[in-house]
C-alpha cells in the first residue's frame, strides 16, 4: 500500500489567532513537499469532517491532523484503511504558550515536522492472526474455579477443569455451613457446593479431570499446549486461556507452639473446628468429652510480624459462625471470643450483631500472651490488654486458634532462579559464578518441586507473585492485570476471601481469560493498549544473543532457545515496547514504533546553531500519565518553555538508548524523560518500564562521559498523571539548568 | 440462551464499577449502552485524590479506561440520562432512558471561549459545593465526554445567551429538550454507587455548625491539587495551618440510629488521609478514634506502616460529641477505651469518616416493581429479573479493587445471555 | 504490671439482668458512646462502658463491688444515644436490683417483695402481725395502760402502734446496716485490690457533702433529658420527710412534751403548723408519684424501662399517701358519736394505711426504697475515695511548622481565588 500523507491545519480554539499558520503550511509544503495541505477554522465541525472524508475517499490514507490533543475527537478523525497523525498544536502549543511569539511558532513548526516524519515512516499495523483455541483451561476445582468453569461454559466456550484432589468442591466441601451472604445476614447458610459440583457435572461444555495434575504448559494465549498427569499416564489437549484457583492453605499451626497448638491437646484450629462441627459434635481432643467452654483466638498467625503479617479477612467472619453453630449443637456451651478487631465489613455487621446477642457468646478485645495446660488438660489462657482488665486469665476446654490463609501458589520468578542455578551447578560454571549458584539454591531448595502451572517460559514455570506471595495483580483499578497473557489467578491464590468474593473472582478472571482469546482471535492486543494490532518483529540474523529483550520484558514474552535467541511469541506481548528500547542492535521494531521512527522525528526538529540563543531541549513523555498531564497543565493554560520537543512513548521502558545519544549528537542541549513511579508502589502500567529506564539511565551517563558532556543534560523524572502543576515546573526549571551549564557543543557538527 | 440474537448489555451508572463493566464487556464483544446521570463519567472516584494503599491518583486508571471509551465504538455513552423502565425477559429486554438537555452539543472543542463571559456562579458539585462555577462550565479537566455543560438551574436562559454569542464554534443550544432513547439488551449490569451519610444527620458532631468539621469526602477534594484549595490542607474557618487533626470514626455507620451496616473502607480512608495531613505538616499531632480497625487482607500492611508514624494516635473509643471552647477551638470527646479514661481532643480539623449509602434506585421501573434492595438499602444479588447484574457500592459497601471484580464478573454472568 | 485477674464468665448472671430489665445488654459493643455522653461520670474509669462489659460477661464480684451504678440516675441519654440499642442506663437499673437483693438479710424477704407473685406472702405478714397486736390491745389495756383519747386511738392506742413500728423499724434498719457495711467492704476490697481506693475526704465531711446534694438534687439536675423526673422525685422526697418530721413531732408531742411540762397539742386541729406541713406532705408526696409512675410509663428510646420492682415500690408510695389522706378526712368528718358502719369502714382504712406503712418502713432495704441506702453509701464512697473528679481537656500542641500548608490566614475561598489567579499569571 503506498502511503499518501497529507497535512491538515485547525485555526480554532486560538491556533489561528496566537501561530502564523502560514509559516505552518510552508513548513508542510516547502520542506516536506506533501501534497495535499489545507487549513480550515474548525476541523471537527461538519464542514471540517466532510473535507477530511472527501480527502480520504480520494485516497489520502496517512492525513496528518494538526489540531488538538489525540486525547480529544478522537474519533472525528479515525477512518477505516487510514493510520492518522495527530499534532497536539492546541494543548501543547497555544494553550501553554506565549501567543504570537516566534519561539511559539518554532515549536509549532517542529511538532509539525515531527508530525509528518512519523506519518512517512509509520505503517498501518497487519494482525498477527493465527487459529485461537477457544477452550478455557481451568486449574483447580473449589468454588472459586467451578464459578469460573460454569461462567465460561455459560458463554459458549469449552471448559477443561483440572482438580488434583479426587473429587470437586476444595475446602468449601468439607465445611457444614457458609457465612451467610445473603440478606438478613444472620445466620449461618448451607456450604451447598454440591448443586455446584452438580452444575458443573451437568454441563457438557466442562470437561472434569480429579486427581489430575500439570506436567507441563507450552505456547501462547490461544495456543497453550497442556500436558495432563493422571497417576502415570498423560493427557494432552490444546486450550487458549488458564484461569489459577489453586485456592489456599491454613497457616502451619505447629509454628504457634505459644498459642499452646502441639504442646495442649485441647488446643485445635479452626480448620479443626470445621470438621468437628460438620460431625454434628465438639469435643475434647484429650478425653472426647464435650468441649462446654469454647475459647477462640483470633489473629493466631495472622496480623503477626512473626507469621503472616496480613489479616486473612474471613477469620472474624469464620469465627462467629463457628461460635453459634457449637452453641446450635450445645446450648449449655459457652464461646469465648478474644479479638484485636472485629472486622465483619458492610451488612455482615448484623452477622455480628448476631453473635453478640446470643448470651452464650463473649467477646472481648485481647492481646493473647500463651494458652497453659492446668491439668486434666483443661487450659488457661493468659491475655493483656483486654476489655476486661489489664491481664487476665481465662479457663477453657477447648481453645480454636483461628488461623490464616496462605495462598497455594508457586513463585515462577524465584522457581527460575532456582532452575538457573542448578544448570550453572550442573555446567560446572567459574568459582565465584558457581558459588553464588550454590547459595542460591540452597536457599530456595524449599522450591523443588513445587511448580503448578509448570509453564515452558524462559521467566518461570509459574505466575510471578507479589508480597506474602500472592500472584495477584499490583493495580487497584485493574485486579484483573497480570503478567502472563491469558492466564489469569483466581480466589484465595490471590487474596485471602470468603466463598462468595472467590467465586465472584473465579467469574471475572474467567471473562478477562475470554477476552484474551476473543481479542487474540483478531490479532489485537489486551489491556492496557487495548486493540492494537502491531507487534513487535525481530531481525534475528543481527540478533547478538545478548538476552536482554528476553530478561526485560515484564510479561515473559519471549523464550530462548540454546543459544539464547528470542523465539517471539506475539500472543503474549502486550505491545509495551519494552524489548525495543533493551535491544542494543535495534533489530526490534513495530510497525507504527521504531528505533528508526522515533531517531527520524528527533532529527526532524530544526536546530538553531549556538550564536541564535535558543537552546533546544528533547522530551520524553509516557503516553499514559505524563502526556495527559501536560494537556491538563495547557486546559489551565500553564506556561511551559518553549525550548522543548515533546516525544510521547508507549512507555519509558521502551525509549532506546540510541535515542539519546542521537539527540545529544544532533545538538540538543538537554533531555528530560517524564515517566510513572517505579518501586514498591509501582504505576508503570508495563510493571518495570520505569524501572528498567532507571537502570539504563546509569549507561546513559558513561554514555555522556565518552562524550565529555554534563551528565545534568539528561535528567529522569517520575510523575503521576495528577501532577499536572508539576510537570510545567519541572521542564521550565530543567530549561534553566541548561541554560546555565550553557550550550551543547556538537551543536552545527 | 433465551432472548432475541444479540450482544448488547445496559450498564447503569458511570463510575468505576459502571465504566469497568462497560469497558470488559466491549473487549468481550458486546455492545454496550452506558447510563450516566451525571455530565461526565467518574463518580466517586474521579472526586478522590488518592487510592490506598498505593496513593495514586484515580486520574491514572481513568484515563486508560477513558482512553478505551474514546476508541472503542462498540460504547455508546449516554450521559446526564436515567433509565426509567426496563421491559421483557433475559436476553430480550427493552430499556427506556430519558436524556437531560445538555445545552452544548458535540461542536464544543472545550476552548473555554463560553466561561468568561457567562454572568452565573453556581456551587460546584464536583468540589462538593467548597467553590462554584459558572452556569456554563466543564465539570473537570478530564471530564468524559470532554464537553462543557449548563446548569439549566440556574442558567437565565435566552434573554442572557451571552456564550452562544461567545462561542465560535456554534455549540450551544440553549432551546435543546429532553429526549426520551429507547434500547434494546441482552443483559442489564447495574453499578448505581452510593452517596456519601448526610453527615448533618448526626448528633452531637457539629456537622454544619462548626466550619473546621468536615467529611471525609470533603477531606478527599482538599487534598487534591484539582480540588478548592490546589491541593493544600488547612482550617476551614481561616486558612491557618493545621497542628492538630482528628479523624471520627464510624460516624454514621455501625450505628443504629443512622447506617446499621459497616460501611467498609473508612477506617483505610481515614488512614489514608492522615497521609495527606502528615505530607503537608510533619509535625502536625493525629488522632483517629475507632471502634475496631477494619484493614483486611494486605491492606494491614498500610496500617503497620501507620503505627510506625510517632504523632499518629489510633485510640479505641467512639466520638460522641464534639464541642467548642472559648476560643473556637473544637474539643473532641472520647473515651479511650484501653487506657479507661476520657479524653477531651482539641482540633484545628475534624474529619468524619462518614459512610456509605446505596444510591436510590426507586426510579427505575422493573416489569411488576422496581429494584430489590436488603434492609441496609443496597441491592440484593438476586433480582426480580434473571439476567439483571449488580455490581459495586450499589450492592455492599467496598473499596476500588472489588468493585472493578464485581463489574468483571457481572459481565461474564451477562455474557450468558448474549450470541456472538 | 497488675496482677492477672482470673476472669469467670457467669451465664447465670448475665441472664438475670436480662430478666431484671437488662435485656439489650448483650448487644454492646464497647464503642464507648455511653461514658462519654453520660454528665455524672467523671474523666477516670467513667461509666457505664466497663459496667456493660463486665455484665455482658456476667462478673458478678465486679458489678456488686462498683460505686459508679448508684451514681447513675438513669436519665438514659446513653441509651437513647447508644448506637446499638444495648440500653446502658436499663442494665445500669438491673444491676441495681440485683445488688439490692444481693446485700439483703434475710435474701428470701427481697425475693417476696420485689416479685408480684410473692405480694400476697408480703402483704400477709404485717397483716397477721398487726392482727396478733389488736388482739392483745384488750388485756394490754386490762393490765391498766393508759387508754389514750382520739378517733383512732380508740382502736389502736398510739402508745402500741409506736412501739410496734419502733420495733419492725429498728429490725429493719439493723438489716439495712448491714447490707450498707457490706457494699461499703466490697468496694474498699475491690479498690484495694486495684491499688487505689485511698481517702481523699473524711467520711463525715463526705456524708455532709452527699446529703446536701441530695437535698439539692444538683446530680439529678445534670440528667439533661430528665429535668421533670427531678421535680417529681423532689416533690416525693420532701413530701415523705415532711410526713416523717410530723410523726416523730407528733410523738414528742404526746410522750415527751408533757413531762417538760408542755400541755400536749394531740391531735393537732387542721390549722396547727403540724397539720398543715403534714397535709403539704402528703399532697407532694401523692403529686409526685403520680409524676413518677406518669414518666415511667412514657416509652421511647430516651425513657427508662421499668419493672415490678419499680412499680411495686411507686404504688406503694401512692397507696400509703391515699390511704393517709382518707383516714384523716374520715377522722375530721367523724361527729362526737359516728354510727358503727362509719367507724367500721374508717377503722378499715386506717388499718389498710397501716399495712402499707408497714410495707414502705419495714421493707425497706429489700424494696426499690433501698436506694435512699445504697445510692447514699455510694455516693459517700465515691466522695470519700474522691472518684470521678474531672480534669481538663488537652491542651493543642505546640504550633507545627507547615511544610507545604498556608503561612498566610486567608479564608479556603481566598485560597480558592488564590489559587486560580496563580494558574491565569502563569
Amino acid at each position: 500500500m503506498d502511503k499518501n500523507v497529507a497535512v491538515y491545519i485547525c485555526r480554532g480554539c486560538g491556533i489561528g489567532a496566537s501561530i502564523d499558520v502560514d509559516a505552518l503550511h510552508r513548513v508542510a509544503v516547502e520542506e516536506f513537499h506533501v501534497g495535499i495541505c489545507r487549513e480550515h477554522d474548525c476541523l471537527c465541525g461538519e464542514q471540517g469532517r466532510e473535507l477530511l472524508r472527501r480527502d480520504v475517499l480520494a485516497g489520502v490514507n496517512a492525513p496528518v491532523i494538526a489540531a488538538c490533543s489525540p486525547r480529544f475527537m478522537t474519533e472525528a478523525f479515525t477512518w477505516d484503511g487510514c493510520r492518522t497523525e495527530r499534532v497536539n498544536l492546541r494543548e501543547h502549543v497555544v494553550w501553554s504558550h506565549e501567543p504570537g511569539d516566534e519561539d511559539t511558532l518554532m515549536l509549532a513548526e517542529d511538532y509539525l515536522r515531527m508530525g509528518i516524519v512519523r506519518a512517512q515512516k509509520a505503517e498501518l499495523p497487519e494482525p498477527f492472526r493465527e487459529a485461537v483455541d477457544p477452550t478455557l483451561l481451568v486449574v483447580g476445582g473449589g468454588v472459586t474455579g467451578m464459578s469460573a468453569a460454569l461462567g465460561a461454559a455459560a458463554a459458549g466456550h469449552p471448559v477443561v477443569l483440572v482438580e488434583k484432589a479426587p473429587a470437586l468442591g476444595g475446602w468449601m466441601s468439607r465445611f457444614a455451613r457458609q457465612i451467610p451472604h445473603r440478606p438478613p445476614w444472620r445466620d449461618p447458610a448451607p456450604a451447598d457446593v454440591e448443586t455446584t459440583i452438580a452444575q458443573v457435572k451437568a454441563d457438557r461444555r466442562i470437561t472434569v479431570h480429579t486427581g489430575t495434575t500439570i506436567e507441563r504448559i507450552a505456547g501462547q494465549p490461544g495456543q497453550f499446549d497442556v500436558t495432563l498427569r493422571r497417576n502415570g499416564d498423560r493427557t494432552s489437549l490444546r486450550a487458549g486461556a488458564i484461569v489459577q484457583a489453586t485456592g489456599w492453605k491454613p497457616y502451619d499451626a505447629s509454628r504457634l507452639g505459644h498459642l499452646g497448638y502441639g504442646r495442649c491437646a485441647n488446643v485445635i484450629t479452626n480448620v479443626q473446628m470445621e470438621e468437628q462441627l460438620a460431625t454434628g459434635r465438639v469435643t475434647r481432643p484429650s478425653d472426647g468429652r464435650p468441649a462446654r467452654r469454647i475459647a477462640f483466638i483470633q489473629c493466631a498467625g495472622s496480623r503477626d510480624k512473626e507469621h503472616l503479617p496480613y489479616c486473612s479477612a474471613v477469620c472474624c467472619r469464620v469465627t462467629i459462625k463457628q461460635a453459634l453453630l457449637a452453641r446450635e449443637i450445645d446450648a449449655g456451651s459457652e464461646a469465648y471470643v478474644l479479638y484485636k478487631d472485629i472486622r465483619t465489613p458492610g451488612q455482615y455487621e448484623d452477622f455480628y450483631r448476631r453473635a453478640q446477642e446470643d448470651p452464650g457468646i463473649f467477646f472481648t478485645k485481647a492481646d493473647v500472651e500463651g494458652v497453659e495446660e492446668t491439668g486434666d488438660h483443661d487450659l488457661a489462657i493468659a491475655a493483656s490488654n483486654t476489655l476486661l482488665g489489664e491481664r487476665i486469665r481465662l479457663e477453657a476446654d477447648l481453645v480454636v486458634l483461628a488461623t490464616g490463609m496462605v495462598p497455594a501458589a508457586a513463585d515462577g520468578e524465584a522457581i527460575r532462579r532456582f532452575n538457573d542455578a542448578r544448570s550453572v551447578i550442573a555446567k560446572g560454571e567459574a568459582g565465584a559464578q558457581l558459588e553464588a549458584a550454590k547459595k542460591t539454591a540452597e536457599s530456595l531448595q524449599h522450591l523443588e518441586g513445587a511448580a503448578i502451572l509448570n509453564l515452558e517460559y524462559r521467566q518461570g514455570p509459574d505466575l510471578p507473585v507479589l508480597r506474602y506471595d500472592f500472584p495477584d495483580s499490583h493495580f487497584i483499578c485493574f485486579p484483573y492485570e497480570t503478567r502472563r497473557t491469558g492466564i489469569h489467578a483466581a480466589g484465595c491464590l490471590r487474596m485471602p476471601a470468603d466463598s462468595q468474593l472467590s467465586r465472584e473472582d473465579g467469574a471475572g478472571a474467567a471473562l478477562k481469560a475470554i477476552q484474551t482469546l476473543r481479542l487474540a482471535a483478531r490479532g489485537a492486543a489486551v489491556h492496557p493498549r487495548w486493540g492494537d494490532m502491531s507487534y513487535p518483529d525481530f531481525n534475528l540474523q543481527r540478533c547478538t544473543q545478548c538476552k536482554r529483550c528476553t530478561e526485560e520484558c515484564p510479561f515473559g514474552t519471549l523464550n530462548e532457545d540454546a543459544k539464547g535467541t528470542p523465539q517471539p511469541n506475539p500472543i503474549r506481548c502486550r505491545r509495551c515496547g519494552i524489548c525495543m528500547g533493551a535491544c542494543p542492535e535495534r533489530i526490534i521494531s513495530f510497525k507504527d514504533y521504531s528505533v528508526d521512527m522515533i531517531s527520524s522525528m528527533i532529527k526532524a526538529v530544526h536546530i538553531p546553531d549556538e550564536f541564535e540563543e535558543k537552546p533546544r531541549l528533547l522530551g520524553f513523555l509516557c503516553e499514559n500519565d505524563a502526556y495527559p498531564a501536560l494537556d491538563a497543565a495547557g486546559l489551565r493554560r500553564l506556561r511551559h518553555s518553549a525550548n522543548i520537543r515533546f516525544i510521547p512513548v508507549r512507555c519509558l521502558g521502551s525509549i532506546n538508548i540510541v535515542w539519546i545519544a542521537d539527540a545529544l549528537s544532533r545538538g540538543y542541549d538537554g533531555i528530560l524523560l517524564v515517566g510513572c513511579r517505579s518501586g514498591e508502589d509501582y504505576q508503570c502500567h508495563f510493571i518495570r518500564g520505569s524501572e528498567l529506564m532507571q537502570t539504563r539511565s546509569a549507561n546513559i551517563r558513561d554514555k555522556l562521559k565518552q562524550l565529555a558532556l554534563e551528565e545534568e543534560r539528561v535528567r529522569l523524572e517520575q510523575l503521576s498523571i495528577d501532577q499536572w502543576d508539576r510537570l510545567p515546573a519541572i521542564v521550565n526549571e530543567f530549561a534553566d539548568q541548561i541554560a546555565a551549564i550553557g550550550m551543547n557543543p556538537f551543536k552545527g557538527f | 440462551m433465551a432472548g432475541t440474537p444479540g450482544n448488547a448489555i445496559l450498564v447503569i451508572g458511570g463510575g468505576i464499577s459502571g465504566i469497568t463493566a462497560a469497558v470488559e464487556a466491549s473487549e468481550a464483544g458486546c455492545d454496550v449502552v452506558l447510563v450516566e446521570k451525571e455530565a461526565s463519567l467518574g463518580g466517586r472516584v474521579a472526586r478522590s485524590h488518592q487510592y490506598f494503599p498505593k496513593l495514586c491518583p484515580p486520574q491514572c486508571g481513568l484515563e486508560i479506561n477513558l482512553r478505551r471509551f474514546r476508541t472503542n465504538p462498540r460504547i455508546r455513552c449516554l450521559t446526564l440520562s436515567e433509565v426509567e423502565s426496563i421491559a421483557g425477559t433475559p436476553g430480550d429486554f427493552h430499556v427506556t432512558i430519558r436524556k437531560h438537555p445538555r445545552r452544548v452539543n458535540e461542536r464544543c472543542t472545550v476552548c473555554g471561549a463560553c466561561v468568561d463571559v457567562c454572568p452565573v456562579e453556581r456551587p460546584d458539585d464536583f468540589n462538593l459545593g467548597m467553590t462554584s462555577t459558572r452556569a456554563i462550565y466543564l465539570p473537570w479537566e478530564a471530564a468524559f465526554p470532554a464537553r462543557f455543560v449548563i446548569d439549566a438551574g440556574v442558567c437565565a436562559g435566552s434573554e442572557c445567551g451571552k456564550c452562544v454569542a461567545a462561542c465560535p464554534f456554534d455549540a450551544i443550544d440553549l432551546g435543546m429538550q429532553p429526549e426520551t432513547i429507547e434500547v434494546d439488551v441482552q443483559a442489564v449490569v447495574v453499578a448505581t454507587g452510593w452517596e456519601p451519610f448526610d453527615a448533618a444527620r448526626i448528633d452531637g458532631l457539629g456537622y454544619g455548625t462548626h466550619r473546621d468539621v468536615i467529611t471525609n469526602v470533603m477531606m478527599e477534594r482538599l487534598a487534591a491539587r484539582n480540588g478548592p484549595t490546589g491541593g493544600r490542607l488547612a482550617r476551614l474557618s481561616d486558612g491557618s495551618p493545621l497542628r492538630s487533626v482528628v479523624f471520627v470514626q464510624c460516624a454514621g455507620s455501625r450505628d443504629d440510629n443512622y447506617l446499621r451496616h459497616c460501611s467498609g473502607v473508612c477506617c483505610m480512608a481515614s488512614l489514608k488521609q492522615a497521609r495527606y495531613v502528615r505530607e503537608q505538616y510533619p509535625d502536625a499531632e493525629i488522632h483517629i478514634f475507632y471502634i475496631d480497625l477494619r484493614t483486611p487482607g494486605r491492606l494491614e500492611d498500610f496500617l503497620q506502616a501507620s503505627q510506625a508514624d510517632a504523632k499518629l494516635h489510633l485510640v479505641k473509643g467512639k466520638v460522641a460529641r464534639i464541642d467548642r471552647d472559648a476560643e473556637g477551638r473544637l474539643l473532641v470527646q472520647a473515651e479511650d477505651v484501653a487506657a479507661g479514661t476520657r479524653v477531651s481532643q482539641a482540633a484545628d480539623l475534624v474529619v468524619l469518616a462518614t459512610g456509605i449509602v446505596a444510591s436510590d434506585v426507586s426510579g427505575i421501573r422493573l416489569d411488576g416493581g422496581g429494584l430489590r434492595t436488603d434492609e441496609h438499602g443496597f441491592l440484593t444479588r438476586e433480582q426480580p429479573l434473571g439476567g439483571l447484574f449488580v455490581a459495586g457500592c450499589s450492592t455492599r459497601p467496598t473499596e476500588v479493587a472489588t468493585c472493578v471484580r464485581d463489574a468483571t464478573s457481572a459481565v461474564m454472568n451477562a455474557l450468558q445471555f448474549c450470541t456472538e | 504490671m497488675a496482677e492477672a485477674s482470673l476472669v469467670r464468665p457467669d451465664r447465670r448472671f448475665v441472664e438475670e439482668i436480662i430478666a431484671s430489665g437488662g435485656g439489650d445488654l448483650k448487644r454492646c459493643m464497647q464503642c464507648a458512646t455511653c461514658s462519654v455522653v453520660c454528665e455524672l461520670a467523671g474523666d477516670r474509669a467513667p461509666f457505664p462502658r466497663k459496667e456493660m462489659v463486665w455484665a455482658q460477661w456476667g462478673l458478678k464480684d465486679r458489678l456488686l463491688a462498683d460505686p459508679d451504678v448508684w451514681l447513675c440516675h438513669q436519665c438514659n441519654d446513653c441509651s437513647k444515644r447508644c448506637p446499638r440499642g444495648a440500653r446502658p442506663g436499663d442494665v445500669l437499673a438491673a444491676v441495681r436490683r440485683r445488688m439490692v437483693e444481693h446485700y439483703a438479710s434475710p435474701r428470701f424477704l427481697a425475693a417476696w417483695v420485689n416479685r408480684a407473685g410473692f405480694l400476697p406472702v408480703a402483704f400477709l405478714i404485717p397483716i397477721v402481725l398487726l392482727t396478733l397486736t389488736l388482739v392483745a390491745r384488750g388485756p394490754l389495756l386490762a393490765l391498766g395502760f393508759e387508754k389514750h383519747p382520739g378517733f383512732y386511738a380508740e382502736f389502736f392506742p398510739h402508745w402500741l402502734l409506736i412501739a410496734f413500728y419502733a420495733f419492725f423499724t429498728g429490725l429493719a434498719l439493723i438489716a439495712a446496716v448491714l447490707g450498707a457495711a457490706r457494699y461499703w467492704k466490697a468496694m474498699r476490697a475491690a479498690d484495694r485490690r486495684a491499688g487505689g481506693g485511698n481517702a481523699a475526704a473524711g467520711v463525715p465531711a463526705s456524708i455532709g457533702r452527699v446529703l446536701r446534694s441530695i437535698l439539692a438534687h444538683d446530680r439529678f439536675a445534670k440528667c439533661g433529658a430528665q429535668r421533670p423526673r427531678r421535680l417529681a422525685h423532689l416533690l416525693v422526697l420532701y413530701g415523705f420527710l415532711a410526713l416523717f418530721v410530723v410523726t416523730v413531732w407528733a410523738t414528742i408531742d404526746m410522750y415527751v412534751n408533757p413531762s417538760l411540762g408542755i400541755a400536749s397539742r394531740y391531735p393537732f386541729g387542721l390549722l396547727h403548723p403540724m397539720k398543715i406541713l403534714a397535709n403539704i406532705g402528703g399532697v407532694a408526696l401523692v403529686w409526685g408519684v403520680v409524676k413518677v409512675m406518669a414518666d415511667r410509663r412514657r416509652t421511647g428510646p430516651g425513657s427508662a424501662t421499668s419493672t415490678a420492682f419499680d412499680w411495686i415500690f411507686a404504688s406503694l408510695l401512692l397507696g400509703v399517701g391515699i390511704t393517709g389522706f382518707v383516714t384523716e378526712v374520715l377522722r375530721f368528718t367523724a361527729g362526737p358519736d359516728p354510727d358503727a358502719t362509719f367507724t367500721a369502714v374508717a377503722y378499715a382504712v386506717y388499718f389498710v394505711h397501716l399495712v402499707l406503712v408497714f410495707q414502705l418502713l419495714v421493707y425497706l432495704p429489700y424494696s426499690k426504697f433501698a436506694h435512699v441506702l445504697y445510692r447514699t453509701v455510694a455516693m459517700v464512697y465515691a466522695e470519700h475515695t474522691g472518684r470521678h473528679p474531672a480534669v481538663a481537656p488537652l491542651a493543642l500542641p505546640a504550633p507545627a511548622r507547615a511544610r507545604k500548608g498556608i503561612t498566610d490566614s486567608s479564608s479556603v475561598l481566598q485560597l480558592v481565588a488564590h489559587t486560580r489567579q496563580k494558574a491565569a499569571t502563569r
